[in-house]
C-alpha cells in the first residue's frame, strides 16, 4: 500500500495541505481534481520525486527516506508515467528508451525485456524506430512501455489519456487492466471520466490541496461542484411527491410512481415522460436536458443512487411543505 | 508536416547495415583520399547505393554540398598558376590549374558519396553503436544532445509555425522581432525540458547507465565487393 500521512507541500504558496493518501496494490485508484489542485504535485511524492515540508510518505508500510540508496529502491517498486510524454523519454531510440530503466536496475536480458514491455503495449517490432518520429498515442504508450519494463509494484500514470483519440484511449484502458490483472497498484490522475469509471476501483477527489471525497463510487454531484470535468451539461431535478413543486424551465416533466403523478396532476403539471421513468429522465439529461423528476418520497434514495452513476448533474429540490394530497380517484382521466 | 532526415534514414533501403557499415565508410574514407582509382570506384559505388538506398532524398541531399563544390572548382581553376591553355580577360585556365581542380572535384566528390550513404542509412544510436568502444562518457554525451536536439527542432518547428499563423514574419522588422522572441522561448523551453529530463531519468533509477542497442551487421557480401574493389584500385 502506499500512503501519505498528513503531507504539506509548497514553494510560496502550500499546494498540499495535510493529504493523507491511501492507494492499496492490485487495485486502480483514480486521483481527480480540477486544474492547479495538486494533483501532480501529490503523485510526484509518491515515488520520492518531491520531497514533502511536513508529513511522511510510506510505501508498503516503510516510510521514504531521501537518501540516494533509498530512493531507487522506491523508484524501483513505484514508476511514474508523466502526463506528456515527451518530458519523458530521454533516449532517442525506441529500444533504448524501453531499456534505459532495466539498464540502470542492472537487469540482464534487456533485449528480451524490452520486447515483452513493447508487446503488452501494442509496440511489437518498434525497438528500431526513432522516438521522435512517433505518434502521440504511440509515444504515450512508449512511455507506459518504459516503465513497465522495470517491473514496478505500483504504476503512477499521470492524465493518461489526454491527449489521445479512442484508439488510443481503448489501448490505455487495455494497459491499465492488464497492469491490475498483473498484481500491480495503479494510481492515475486524470479529468477523464470515461477513463476513470472503466478503470477505477476507487476514486479521490482533490481541491484545494486536500483529499475532499473518497469512495468507490465516484460522486459525480461533487464531481460537478468541484469543477472536475464530466461532460454533462443537462441537469436532473429530483422533486419528491410531498415537497412544494418549485418554478423550473424544464425540458421535460418527469412523474414516477402514482403519488408523484397524483401530485403533478393537483398541480396542474403537465407530464412527459410517465413510462421507464428514471431511464428515460437520465437518458434526455445526458443528452444535455434539464428534466425535473417529482417522485414518491420513498424512492428518492433509489432515484439518487442510480441517477449518480451517470454523468449527469443531479440536484434534489425539497421544499419541506406537504401538499394536500388528492386520492387518485378524484383526478380523473 | 516536414519530412526530415531521420525519417530519411529509417526508410532508406540498407544494402549493408549495421556497425559494418560504418567500419566499411571510416575506413574507406584514407584509400579514397590518396587514390585516384578508389576515388572514381567509390564515387561509382556509393553513389549507385545512394540513390538506391534513398532515391530522390540523395539529389536533395547533396545539392547543397555540390554547390559549394563547384564554386571552389572555379575558384581553383582560375586562380591556379601555369601554362595557359585558355584566357578569359584577367583570368586564366592552366593545365595546372584543370588537374588541380579535376582531382579536387574527384576527391570530395568520393569522399561525399561515401559519407553520404553513410547519413542516408544510418541513424547516430548506430553510429554510436559501432563505436561502443568509446569512453561511456562521451556516447551518453552524444545520445543526449542528439535527444535534446530533436526536442529543440520539434518545439522550434511549433514556435515557428505559431508565429507564423500570426502573420509574425511579414516585414523585416517583424521577422527580427518574432525571430528574437522564438529564439528566447526556445531558451525558456529548453531550460525547462533539461529539468523535466533530469527529473525522467531520476524517475527511472538513473545510475550512470545509457544503453546502446546493437544493429545486427547485414549485407557482408556487398562489403566484401566494395572493399576488394577499393583495395584492387589502390594496388593496381
Amino acid at each position: 500500500m502506499i500512503e501519505t500521512r498528513d503531507l504539506w507541500f509548497g514553494y510560496d504558496k502550500m499546494v498540499l495541505k495535510g493529504v493523507n493518501f491511501r492507494a492499496e496494490k492490485g487495485e486502480t485508484t483514480i486521483l481527480m481534481g480540477r486544474n492547479g489542485v495538486g494533483k501532480t504535485t501529490l503523485l510526484m511524492h509518491l515515488n520520492g520525486l518531491l520531497k514533502p515540508l511536513r508529513g511522511k510518505v510510506l510505501i508498503d508500510g516503510v516510510e521514504v527516506k531521501y537518501d540516494k540508496k533509498s530512493l531507487k529502491e522506491i523508484r524501483k517498486k513505484v514508476a511514474f508515467v508523466f502526463q506528456n510524454p515527451d518530458d519523458q523519454i530521454i533516449a532517442p531510440t525506441v529500444w533504448q528508451e524501453v531499456a534505459f530503466g532495466p539498464a540502470n536496475l542492472g537487469a540482464e536480458r534487456l533485449d528480451d525485456i524490452v520486447k515483452e514491455a513493447l508487446e503488452s503495449v501494442g509496440l511489437k517490432g518498434y525497438e528500431k524506430r526513432l522516438c521522435s518520429q512517433l505518434s502521440g498515442g504511440e509515444k504515450k504508450r512508449l512511455s507506459i512501455a518504459s516503465v513497465i519494463a522495470m517491473d514496478p509494484d505500483y504504476v503512477i500514470m499521470d492524465e493518461p489519456a489526454a491527449g489521445v483519440d479512442a484508439i488510443g484511449f481503448k489501448s490505455i484502458v487495455e494497459i491499465v487492466r492488464m497492469l491490475k490483472k498483473r498484481g500491480k497498484g495503479l494510481i492515475i490522475s486524470t479529468h477523464d471520466f470515461d477513463l476513470a469509471r472503466k478503470v477505477g476501483d476507487k476514486f479521490i477527489f482533490m481541491d484545494d490541496g486536500k483529499i475532499v471525497f473518497e469512495g468507490d463510487e465516484p460522486d459525480i454531484a461533487l464531481a460537478l461542484k468541484l469543477g472536475i470535468r464530466t461532460f454533462s451539461t443537462g441537469k436532473l431535478i429530483v422533486v419528491p411527491h410531498n415537497s412544494e413543486i418549485p418554478k423550473i424551465d424544464a425540458d421535460f416533466v418527469a412523474a414516477m410512481g402514482i403519488k408523484a403523478k397524483e401530485k403533478a396532476a393537483m398541480d396542474g403539471i403537465e407530464v412527459d415522460i410517465t413510462s421507464a421513468v428514471l431511464e428515460r429522465s437520465i437518458l434526455r439529461a445526458l443528452e444535455g436536458h434539464t428534466v425535473m423528476l417529482i417522485c414518491s418520497r420513498e424512492m428518492l434514495e433509489v432515484v439518487k443512487r442510480e441517477a449518480s452513476k451517470f454523468p449527469v448533474n443531479l440536484e434534489i429540490k425539497e421544499i419541506p411543505k406537504v401538499s394536500k394530497v388528492l386520492p387518485i380517484e378524484a383526478l380523473g382521466e | 508536416m516536414h519530412e526530415t532526415l531521420e525519417s530519411v534514414q529509417l526508410k532508406s533501403k540498407k544494402v549493408i547495415d549495421g556497425a559494418i557499415k560504418v567500419y566499411l565508410i571510416f575506413l574507406s574514407l584514407p584509400l579514397i583520399l590518396i587514390d585516384r582509382e578508389a576515388q572514381i570506384l567509390s564515387l561509382l559505388m556509393f553513389t549507385s547505393l545512394s540513390v538506391h538506398a534513398a532515391g530522390k532524398h540523395y539529389f536533395r541531399l547533396i545539392k547543397i554540398p555540390i554547390f559549394f563544390l563547384a564554386a571552389s572548382t572555379v575558384v581553383i581553376l582560375l586562380i591556379t598558376d601555369g601554362k595557359e591553355i585558355l584566357s578569359l580577360g584577367l583570368l586564366r585556365v592552366t593545365d595546372k590549374s584543370v588537374e588541380v581542380a579535376l582531382t579536387t572535384l574527384i576527391r570530395s566528390f568520393a569522399t561525399l558519396s561515401a559519407l553520404i550513404y553513410l547519413v542516408l542509412t544510418t541513424t547516430l544510436p548506430e553510429i554510436v553503436s559501432a563505436f561502443r568502444f568509446l569512453p561511456f562518457f562521451i556516447r551518453e554525451l552524444l545520445l543526449m544532445t542528439y535527444r535534446v536536439i530533436q526536442h529543440l527542432i520539434d518545439d522550434a518547428f511549433r514556435l515557428h509555425m505559431a508565429a507564423e499563423a500570426r502573420s509574425g514574419y511579414f516585414g523585416f522588422k517583424r521577422w527580427i522581432n518574432t525571430t528574437a522572441l522564438l529564439a528566447y522561448s526556445l531558451f525558456l523551453k529548453s531550460l525547462r525540458r533539461a529539468e523535466m529530463f533530469d527529473m525522467a531519468m531520476e524517475s527511472r533509477c538513473y545510475s550512470g547507465i545509457y544503453p546502446v542497442q546493437n544493429v545486427k551487421n547485414k549485407g557482408m557480401f556487398v562489403v566484401a565487393v566494395i572493399v576488394t574493389l577499393l583495395v584492387a584500385g589502390y594496388l593496381l
